[in-house]
């Protein structure tokens, strides 16, 4: 066990160094450098975008401004190009905003991805598992941009609930109850939005896992028991079909930092999604790279995490 | 006496979208209390599927009952509730399967399954039924089951595996134990252990056991009673030294051919040609006669009766039979 540990994070670190390299690689080699976002701006005269370049270091060799960057994060020194405001402050405040849009939105996704589709397995064919296959295709297809508007008029007319932004303007005022409520009302519309095309989607794979279980012969034989129909389906068969689900349960710590740049451009979400989006077209690089590295880092911290939890569910996997 | 298990002219078809396969069509066997009966045949011919549904196992759809009935105790239970069967099923009529590798589950101790089997049926404490499932698994020839208990199936081989299938479905003392195939899956040694233990354990605690295989050695070592399956429909029945002795029907007979033997040594094996036929495609009339050589023109068209040779054996081979009888008179 220990070794294992100590060997996956050996591994792991490797596999950042590469991204590290990569992920750089990429950035810079994408067409356009931060001096020329605007290169139609006539306050940009050449001897400026020089002293510019200078000054970020960006006409010295690759490899050394790689080594000047991860020097800068490493140390927690690096600031952003756009606003000289230092990176990692200002992601652990758009960090504190996208938190409450993820938590809900995966506690949603779960809890309902869970009984739809272990209920589509068992009674495969019926009328529930119609109406739930055709409602995950619907809202898989269906663009996420334009459902939110749907929804966005529905709400806004039907219950005259704010719906954009994190909270309404000039509520300071007002009582903590008010608040609460207006702050839960901005969360719900996209958190359930986000929700959606992961209940569509899980619920499938759950469905097929379920499935693929309740033909095994183990399940045959807890029939045979005589056990009941609740403790064939539910202890004997779902206890299996949720091992690789486990898996997914560290693979969704990237979503964290990730965000969702539709939902938060929509709703005026002040998160990290819109935040990695703007940066991105502002060529502002250290926050880029930050935002890459550090969901690199969750990647690999989340694969570790359900590498531990599938020895822990799974008695067949010893390491 | 009335027999502990009767299955009475059984029809079990799977639907298909444009094909009905009869998966059985029509098989009536007995098992009477401490006997060992033998269902026999090739892959494929209904004995598995006749299995499932005394335990009520067939997946509806696309299985369907078409037809017949089985009593357990003069009592009907073809058509009994689910929770009503719930009550029978492990308590009264238990299974052992085949794949012993793949009919645990994988996730849960050995110990837990086995004491679940209980549990499920009797009030008793948990103490208790550890200490039966400890019971249980020196009766089936485990060794320090103690430790064993807390293994969980991958970590037992597959002949362990399998007598931790017996213990399990020993556990209530069940009446019948059906053993489909259970020793098909094993290496040759282990299959012979297995058998000695089935034996044993039938004498032991004087249960009857529903035996299917498609082995005939094995029929040999164990059966009281003998039902040749074939194509869905019981061929030939009758006590098992007299059907190895004069077998009546052309199907039995080719069997007991193809079984190899220290007289044969030397001489190409037979066989019998042709395959068992795809149960959505029976042929008309008998179902054998394309692969069987005494086939008259008669065999074609009209399904095959049962004839009676006495002492309860039957051969549905009318053609035989008149041969028998012309020669006998």
């Amino acid at each position: 066990m220990l070794s294992f540990i100590g060997r996956s994070i050996v591994q792991k670190m490797i596999t950042l160094f590469f991204v590290s390299v990569i992920s750089f690689l990429i950035i810079h080699l994408a067409p356009g450098e931060p001096s020329q976002v605007d290169p139609l701006n006539p306050k940009f005269t050449p001897e400026i975008v020089e002293r510019f370049r200078k000054e970020f270091h960006l006409d010295k060799p690759l490899y050394v401004q790689y080594l000047f960057f991860y020097r800068g994060l490493l140390s927690g020194r690096t600031v952003s190009w756009k606003d000289n405001q230092p990176v990692l402050a200002k992601m652990w405040e758009r960090f504190l905003n996208s938190l409450p849009l993820f938590i809900v939105g995966t506690i949603i996704t779960w809890t309902l991805s869970f009984p739809i589709g272990i209920r589509s397995a068992i009674f495969r064919g019926g009328i529930f598992d119609r109406s739930a296959t055709f409602f995950s295709y619907f809202l898989i297809s269906i663009p996420g941009f334009f459902f939110a508007y749907i929804l966005i008029i529905f709400v806004v007319t039907r219950f005259q609930v704010p719906v954009i932004g994190m909270q309404t303007f000039g509520l300071s005022d007002a009582s903590t109850v008010r608040i609460l409520m207006d702050r839960v009302w901005h969360l719900l519309l996209p958190s359930m939005l986000g929700a959606t095309g992961g209940i569509a989607i899980l619920s499938r794979y759950v469905r097929s896992q379920m499935l693929e279980v309740e033909g095994q012969d183990y399940v045959r034989t807890a029939k045979a028991k005589g056990l009941s129909w609740e403790q064939v389906h539910y202890k004997h068969a779902l206890r299996n079909a949720l091992l690789p689900f486990v898996t997914m349960f560290g693979l969704i710590l990237p979503g964290l930092i990730g965000g969702s740049v539709i939902i938060e451009s929509i709703f005026s979400w002040p998160g990290m999604g819109r935040m990695a989006y703007e940066a991105i077209l502002a060529r502002d690089y250290p926050i880029i790279l930050t935002v890459n590295f550090i969901s690199a880092v969750l990647v690999l911290l989340g694969t570790f995490i359900s590498d531990v939890l599938y020895l822990v569910v799974d008695p067949r996997i010893r390491l | 006496m009335s027999p502990l298990l009767s299955v009475q002219n059984l029809k079990v078809y799977f639907r298909g979208d444009e094909t009905v396969a009869r998966a059985i069509d029509g098989v009536s066997y007995e098992v009477h209390a401490g006997e060992t009966v033998c269902l026999v045949g090739e892959s494929g011919c209904g004995k598995t599927v006749s299995a499932l549904t005394i335990l009520g196992l067939i997946p509806r759809p696309p299985g369907e009952i078409a037809g017949g009935k089985i009593f357990f105790k003069g009592r009907s239970i073809l058509g009994l509730k689910e929770e009503e069967f719930q009550q029978i099923r492990g308590k009264r009529i238990a299974m052992v399967f085949q794949e012993p590798m793949t009919s645990l589950n994988p996730v849960f101790t050995v110990g837990d399954q086995i004491k679940e089997a209980i549990m499920v049926h009797e009030a008793i404490a948990d103490r208790q039924a550890h200490s039966r499932c400890v019971g249980l698994l020196k009766d089936v020839g485990i060794p320090s089951p103690e430790e064993r208990l807390r293994d969980y199936p991958h970590q037992l081989s597959g002949g362990q595996r399998q007598r931790v299938m017996i213990a399990m479905a020993l556990a209530c003392n069940p009446n019948i134990v059906i053993a489909d195939e259970p020793t098909t899956a094993l290496d040759v040694t282990i299959q012979k252990q297995i058998l000695n233990l089935f034996k044993e354990l039938q004498k032991a605690r004087d249960m009857s056991l529903l035996y299917i295989t498609h082995d005939l050695n094995v029929v040999r070592e164990i059966a009281d009673c003998i039902y040749v399956m074939y194509a869905g429909i019981i061929v030939e029945q009758g006590k098992m030294e007299d059907l190895f002795e004069h077998a009546r029907h052309p199907y039995t007979m080719g069997l007991l051919a193809s079984l190899p033997h220290r007289a044969k040594r030397g001489r190409i094996l037979y066989s019998i040609p042709g395959t068992v036929p795809d149960p959505a495609y029976k042929p008309g009339g008998c179902p054998f006669h394309p692969r069987c050589e005494h086939a008259a023109g008669i065999c074609k068209k009209e399904f095959p009766e049962m004839c009676d040779y006495g002492d309860g054996h039957l051969s549905r081979c009318p053609v035989l039979y008149e041969r028998t009888n012309t020669v006998t008179f």
